[in-house]
């Protein structure tokens, strides 16, 4: 398609209600990169990863009527569809994701240096920046779709510090944008 | 709780992420309708993950745009330049024009049937996607109500069975409203048990069936929680039927002083 062409997201959306192809384009051009990082990196399989990114933009598709502008911005709305299809997965596939993330926190605390975050992907560097402690927060919170109660159960810290931890955490990395 | 401290909170962010429990998460919708500051700042978090999901994305492979494509139902668009058309016309003899816009007039006519029908298809597809879901609801009711009503009609069989007697277990001191009913059938020896009246016990602990032959218990299987009437283990010669509360998966003797209910045949 056309580059001349940029949507803010209220024009998108309009777009995208009319389902025509061209919206197609935009959206998948514009925001599949992101969608797929953020299933990638929460499966780490790269068949299951179509499929998820499939389903992700079929919800998308069908369900933009439903899309509610005051409640978050489109952006976010789509990688919350992505986001949640994608744990989901994992917490349907093996309760052994669980146990994985346990394994992850205890090597992570015998071994303060830094261990591998996010393999091989641009946020890992970003990442790396923020405390140990600051890091396991935003990958059981944004990545394994940990609730508060069960990261505070999950680190054994107070539901207050699950907070203060994640602002902290969200303080820093707004410096990196 | 004041707008700012909400956000140096940090619950906004969990909010977001949808990792707040319901009644904060109600909460939090509730403020963003009257403090415009809540918002900018929930914006502004949303635009930090988004970043975030930026800096971290990778390009799927090509193929997948199309299969995804393939997916979807596209709406028609209806692309006539009536500029276009109109200038052409323009140019034709007077003998065409007319021609000409009756033929503009059935093009426009049948790309709107088209667009019509096209999208009355979109509609029934999804209609027909809405119907199987509720049909696989149904379908879903269906298969337990038939399960349930299965289960009665065993019940039913095993106590109208003549040759089953039953014997009403009766509360002891340790829990005198307690029931259990037991059908017990002298000759084969087929034990059932109704327990539906007996109290909810903890998740460590299990009720177990006791019979009592030539003086001495006899264990007749533990009770499924789940489980309101239940085929126990065969017992002949029973002189009485007696229910304790054991630990998970019941003991090879009862425990006497956790005897719930006892009733002599």
């Amino acid at each position: 398609m056309k580059e001349r062409e940029k949507y803010s997201e209220e024009e998108l959306i309009k777009e995208l209600k009319t389902r025509s192809r061209k919206a197609f384009d935009y959206l998948y051009d514009n925001y599949s990169p992101a969608l797929y990082g953020i299933i990638i990196n929460i499966i780490r399989d790269e068949q299951t990863a179509h499929d998820l990114l499939q389903e992700a933009f079929i919800k998308i598709w069908n369900g933009i009527d439903s899309y509610d502008p005051a409640k978050s911005r489109l952006y976010t709305w789509m990688l919350n569809i992505a986001r949640n299809l994608s744990i989901d997965k994992i917490r349907a596939g093996n309760s052994l994701s669980r146990k994985e993330n346990k394994d992850y926190i205890r090597k992570e605390n015998e071994n303060t240096k830094q261990t591998p975050f996010v393999e091989g992907i641009g946020l890992r560097g970003l990442v790396n920046e923020l405390e140990i402690e600051q890091k396991q927060i935003i990958e059981l919170l944004y990545f394994k779709g940990y609730t508060q109660t069960e990261a505070a159960e999950e680190l054994n810290i107070p539901l207050g510090t699950v907070k203060s931890r994640v602002r902290l955490a969200m303080v820093k990395l707004r410096k990196f944008f | 709780m004041e707008a700012r401290e909400i956000i140096e909170s940090g619950a906004l962010e969990l909010y977001v992420l949808g990792a707040l429990p319901a009644e904060e998460t109600r909460q939090i919708d509730d403020l963003r309708r009257t403090h415009p500051e809540l918002n900018e700042e929930i914006t502004r978090i949303e635009s930090t993950f988004e970043e975030l999901a930026k800096a971290q994305a990778v390009m799927p492979e090509p193929e997948l745009k199309e299969k995804i494509a393939n997916k979807l139902q596209f709406g028609v668009e209806l692309d006539l330049d009536m500029e276009k058309v109109s200038s052409v016309i323009v140019e034709l003899t007077p003998v065409f024009k007319l021609a000409a816009a009756a033929a503009v007039l059935i093009i426009v006519g049948l790309v709107s049937t088209t667009y019509y029908f096209s999208s009355r298809y979109t509609e029934a597809n999804r209609e027909i996607v809405q119907l199987k879901a509720d049909k696989d609801v149904l379908a879903q009711q269906v298969k337990m109500l038939s399960g349930e009503s299965e289960a009665i009609k065993q019940q039913l069989a095993v106590i109208s069975n003549p040759a089953n007697k039953a014997i009403a277990l009766k509360g002891l001191a340790i829990a005198p409203n307690a029931q259990a009913v037991v059908y017990w059938n002298a000759q084969s020896g087929e034990t059932h048990l109704n327990a539906a009246l007996l109290p909810k016990v903890g998740g460590n602990e299990q009720y177990q069936l006791w019979a009592i032959v030539a003086g001495k218990p006899v264990n007749l299987g533990v009770i499924n929680k789940d489980t309101l009437f239940d085929r126990m283990k065969d017992v002949r010669e029973a002189q009485a039927f007696a229910i304790t509360l054991e630990p998970l998966g019941g003991r090879p003797e009862p425990s006497l002083d956790k005897m719930y209910v006892l009733g002599s045949v």
